[in-house]
């Protein structure tokens, strides 16, 4: 100790005094300690340190500036850079090693914070900003037809084949072009059927995105797209790893696909997975779906395209209209009933601009936002810490520039200890990255509805690609964009965190600081000053809050929606026929028989209570549309109405109320009268005031355009998004009209696992090649049906959540600041005979108007913030005042409470110490 | 003539004259601290004597190095004629103020 203030001493001398200087204190040193004692004499170096460097400034004056001082470069970009930025770094750790508690929270919170970010970001740059994995994807281009609505709106349509040959030939803006569908097959053959996601593609389709296979050839013309083309495949390079071993001889192996023999001729290269995102199969267009090739009216296939070098977008889009309307012209449809539909057209839209649709969009940049706020909470909780930090170190700085350290030296020694802490924050954010997207991951449904467009807006726009996001989101991950974006937020917060204590250290008077330790009572301005960065934080913890209560209040109501069924207990599983063995609709007596005997021995099993076939799954997003004309009483026009397919038993199992006649019976068999069921929404706006009961009507699908009556009313499913009302729909009976994919329902008491065990011996015995697809309870879909609301509110409150911690850590810190430093002053006010009850009114006074400040700023920032969720809300106002009220208030409360504590502290204040302190 | 004496240039020089030939850093200090019950830092002393050499009021010269300083030198400074007549008109200017108010100054609060 005494070894180290005779060194500071010495050091705090100039050179030419220092020998006497060090001898005289020394020689005194000994006088005092012979004569008081060795404590004594301690105590009397170190005050006399404290006088030395006080007086130090004073004494280099009078000798003059030392030379060293003059001879080196003061800039830090000088030569001396290097060896000068590694002792700010060394006395940086050194500085941090002394407060390991100070580290270990500053780093947490910026590992949190930038963590956070960097893993948003690559979502969001995988899902809108990154180029897409195909060769030249700016060149590409979805190609939709346009198909004009009853109200007039155009609306984006998928392609028949006929009509895409027309385009493809009259075009002069595409160098390449290709069509494909999204499927899913049964793949069997030696090993376990298994069921696989794949596409329909014409012979281009991978050439137009860039993919060369690896093995073999891509597929010819007359293969696929010619009628009678002969059945070829592709594989995926991960379906021929994992299911063929990575066969070198693949090429001319014959797999069985649909139960019909197709024959490899090549492997694509891994990491591609086709537009629709997880394709592992690609089949010949032309054999697959023989009869559609003639028909202009089966509209099936989506179309990408790949602009010619030198034509612009608008050029595309304009030549696509031109061409679109003529063919529309020279290709028109009619109707059953004869009328002439109005003719279509066609437009082109970039493959990069519809990647993802605009809710995913919009969410994925809300997010965003709300996690930068975070950082910036967090960034202004650090602020404090720096500030409350550098204010201890005042002595420290003191000695420094007492020892000859310029301002600026002490200045960058700030901003060095900033930049370190947010480098090493970001680096242990990056590594969390992974961990975090892991955790995102578990809140995310599987892959089958992973990000898959809505189909159910209003305005019915289909999309030209759905699951082209999937495609986005196969690529999120750390890669340069996002670490540069990680390196961009890491300056900025460094700068923010460092600029506040560099100030403040700029601004210390050694001489101020040197005098006893803790007196600089702050003005008022510099009090208010100190609590700007408080209200800040409450505003931005205000935004985020609304926008998360709002989410949640959205979730909430799409959880409390009726659908139409009752989830519970039942079981749903996919099976799709393939047409070689069974037929194709709609008169098919194999497939149906199947069906039948599946259903009857399913229900035999015990402790099963019923079980249907339908078509399509309640809020599984996807189910098909047509048109019903009027024939009996006969009527003009027609209606869109919804299409599906079902047994007798479906409508018990998933508990769907009948409203009026009768449901589907055993009698309703293939040879007898047609019958329907519609659903309420068909009831009311079809036929409004009168039953429906008994009327005839044509549907121009299932092989029902010759009309079938109307045998019952049953209540209204949810089949698109939980968000969408239903639309008129019309349910066939499967026996009448067989249809190949059908999805089987179960209410059972048994476990999932033990139920989908049965169900697979039972289908197995019945065709040992027939796989099993998406088994899920109803629960489950329902969950994955709110996937985006869901994950909207659980991330938005996870934020907010973090948000309001740091910020009543952020105004406990300030206030506790505020109260150390008002000792003096509260200790004055107590001696003049303020009781406690005063004190504390007093503090929490001044708290309330800083919060109400803060709630004030913030309520307008969250009215304004809200519109931009507007879209992605549910069954909630955008203002909606309760949950705006609901924040104000329980963030006004957090921010007192945390105000008070140290409020509390400050009634306790002894009043002798209080004024003996100054 | 030079520019009047601080206060502490006062203090210093009187500690001068009474130390003779014995007055350096240490000496000087305690000369003042005993008698004018000032806290002050050697630094502050070196700092009045290095001015007060410079205005020519004193000179310094360098002693032997002793053990019990860690064999660091001693730097003695004298009064010279200047400082000294300096010494003599600031007193005097100081005694003749307070003529007959002897009594008074005591008495003050």
């Amino acid at each position: 100790m005494n070894r180290l203030a005779l060194f500071l001493l010495s050091r705090a001398t100039p050179e030419a005094d220092r020998e006497w200087v060090v001898g005289d204190t020394l020689e005194q040193l000994q006088e005092i300690e012979a004569a008081h004692g060795r404590a004594a004499a301690r105590r009397w170096l170190r005050r006399e340190l404290w006088r030395v460097l006080r007086d130090a400034p004073a004494h280099r004056l009078v000798h003059g500036f030392p030379q060293r001082r003059r001879a080196r470069p003061l800039r830090y970009f000088g030569d001396g850079l290097m060896p000068r930025l590694r002792d700010d770094i060394r006395y940086a750790l050194r500085a941090f090693a002394r407060a390991p508690r100070f580290v270990a929270i500053a780093v947490a919170t910026l590992a949190i914070g930038i963590g956070a970010n960097t893993a948003m970001f690559s979502v969001v740059n995988a899902l809108l900003l990154k180029s897409l994995p195909f060769d030249e994807p700016d060149r590409l281009m979805l190609v939709h037809v346009l198909r004009p609505d009853r109200d007039g709106a155009n609306r984006e349509m998928v392609w028949s084949y006929p009509r895409y040959r027309r385009f493809a030939e009259d075009q002069q803006v595409f160098e390449d072009y290709g069509l494909f569908s999204g499927r899913d097959f049964n793949l069997a053959g030696e090993e376990a059927p298994q069921r696989v996601r794949g596409e329909a593609v014409t012979d281009r389709y991978t050439a137009v995105l860039g993919a060369s296979p690896i093995l073999g050839r891509a597929f010819r013309y007359e293969e696929a797209n010619e009628v009678g083309g002969q059945a070829v495949a592709m594989l995926g390079h991960a379906l021929w790893t994992k299911r063929y071993g990575a066969d070198p001889d693949i090429v001319g192996r014959t797999i069985q696909v649909n139960a019909a023999p197709y024959t490899v001729v090549g492997v694509l290269p891994p990491g591609f997975s086709g537009l629709t995102g997880n394709a592992q199969l690609w089949v010949s267009l032309a054999a697959l779906d023989t009869t559609e090739l003639a028909e202009a009216s089966s509209y099936s296939y989506s179309m990408v395209a790949r602009r010619k070098a030198g034509i612009s977008a608008e050029e595309a889009v304009a030549n696509t209209r031109l061409v679109g309307d003529r063919i529309g012209a020279e290709m028109s449809e009619a109707g059953p009933n004869g009328a002439l539909l109005p003719p279509n057209s066609a437009t082109a839209v970039s493959l990069t601009a519809s990647r993802a649709d605009v809710d995913v969009r919009r969410a994925s940049l809300v997010l965003l936002g709300a996690v930068g706020f975070v950082l910036l909470i967090a960034c202004v909780n650090l602020t404090n810490l720096f500030a409350a930090r550098a204010l201890e170190r005042r002595r420290e700085v003191a000695i420094r520039t007492a020892l000859g350290a310029s301002r600026g030296r002490i200045r960058r020694q700030f901003l060095v200890e900033g930049v370190l802490l947010a480098v090493t924050g970001a680096l242990v954010g990056v590594a969390l990255v992974p961990l975090l997207l892991a955790a995102a991951a578990a809140l995310l449904p599987d892959s089958d509805v992973f990000f898959r467009g809505s189909l159910t807006r209003s305005t019915g726009r289909v999309l030209g690609a759905p699951g082209l996001t999937r495609v986005g989101a196969g690529m999120i991950g750390v890669d340069a964009a996002t670490l540069v974006f990680t390196l961009g937020i890491t300056a900025i917060t460094a700068s923010l965190v460092a600029t506040v204590p560099m100030i403040q250290a700029s601004s210390t008077r050694p001489l101020d600081a040197l005098k006893a330790a803790g007196s600089a009572a702050g003005s008022r301005v510099r009090e208010l000053a100190r609590c700007a960065p408080i209200v800040a934080q409450i505003a931005l913890a205000l935004v985020l809050l609304t926008g998360a209560g709002l989410m949640v209040r959205s979730a909430v109501a799409l959880h409390g929606t009726p659908i139409g069924v009752d989830p519970a207990n039942v079981l749903a599983v996919q099976l799709d026929l393939p047409a070689a063995t069974y037929g194709s609709s709609p008169g098919a007596p194999a497939g149906s028989a199947f069906y039948a005997e599946l259903a009857e021995r399913v229900r035999a099993l015990p402790s099963v209570a019923s079980a249907g076939l339908a078509s399509f799954a309640p809020v599984g997003g996807g189910f098909n549309q047509t048109r019903a004309e009027f024939l009996n009483p006969q009527r003009d026009g027609n209606a869109v109405v919804g299409i599906h397919w079902a047994t007798p038993d479906y409508f018990d199992t998933l508990g769907i109320r009948l409203l009026e006649g009768r449901r589907f019976a055993g009698g309703d068999r293939a040879g007898a009268p047609h019958v329907l069921l519609i659903n309420e929404t068909a009831a009311r706006s079809l036929w409004p005031n009168e039953s429906p009961i008994g009327k005839t009507i044509g549907v121009w699908q299932g092989g029902f355009d010759d009309g079938a009556e109307i045998v019952g009313v049953v209540a209204d499913v949810r089949y698109g998004a939980i968000e969408t009302a239903s639309i008129p729909e019309v349910y066939l009976p499967l026996a009448q009209s067989y249809r190949s994919r059908m999805q089987l329902f179960v209410r059972s008491e048994l476990p999932t696992q033990a139920l989908a065990a049965a169900i697979a011996s039972i289908v197995r015995e019945l065709d040992p090649n027939l796989p099993l697809a998406e088994v899920k309870t109803m629960d489950t879909r329902v969950g994955d049906a709110m996937w985006r609301t869901r994950v909207g509110a659980w991330l938005l409150s996870a934020f907010a959540g973090v948000a309001l911690l740091l910020t009543a850590i952020g105004i406990f810190g300030v206030m506790a600041q505020i109260v150390a430093q008002r000792t003096a002053e509260i200790g004055i006010r107590m001696a003049l005979g303020a009781q406690a009850r005063d004190v504390l009114r007093w503090m929490l006074r001044r708290a309330a108007f800083v919060t109400g400040i803060g709630v004030a700023l913030g309520v307008g920032c969250a009215l304004a913030a809200a519109r931009v969720l507007d879209a992605l809300l549910y069954g909630v106002a955008t203002y909606d005042p309760l949950t705006f009220a609901t924040v104000a208030v329980l963030l006004g409360l957090v921010a007192l409470a945390a105000c008070y504590w140290p409020a509390r502290r400050a009634t306790r204040v002894d009043v002798l110490v209080a004024l003996r302190n100054d | 003539m030079a520019a009047p004496l601080g206060e502490f240039e006062q203090l210093v020089l009187v500690a001068l004259l009474r130390l003779g030939a014995d007055a350096y850093g240490a000496t000087v200090r305690r000369e003042i601290e005993d008698r004018a019950n000032r806290e002050l830092s050697i630094a502050a002393v070196y700092t009045t004597l290095e001015r007060l050499e410079r205005k020519g009021f004193v000179r310094s010269r360098i002693g032997e190095p002793t053990p019990q300083r860690g064999g660091r030198r001693r730097k003695y400074f004298d009064l010279l004629p200047p400082g000294a007549r300096a010494l003599q008109a600031a007193h005097k200017a100081y005694t003749r103020m307070t003529e007959g108010l002897e009594r008074e100054l005591e008495a003050l609060p």
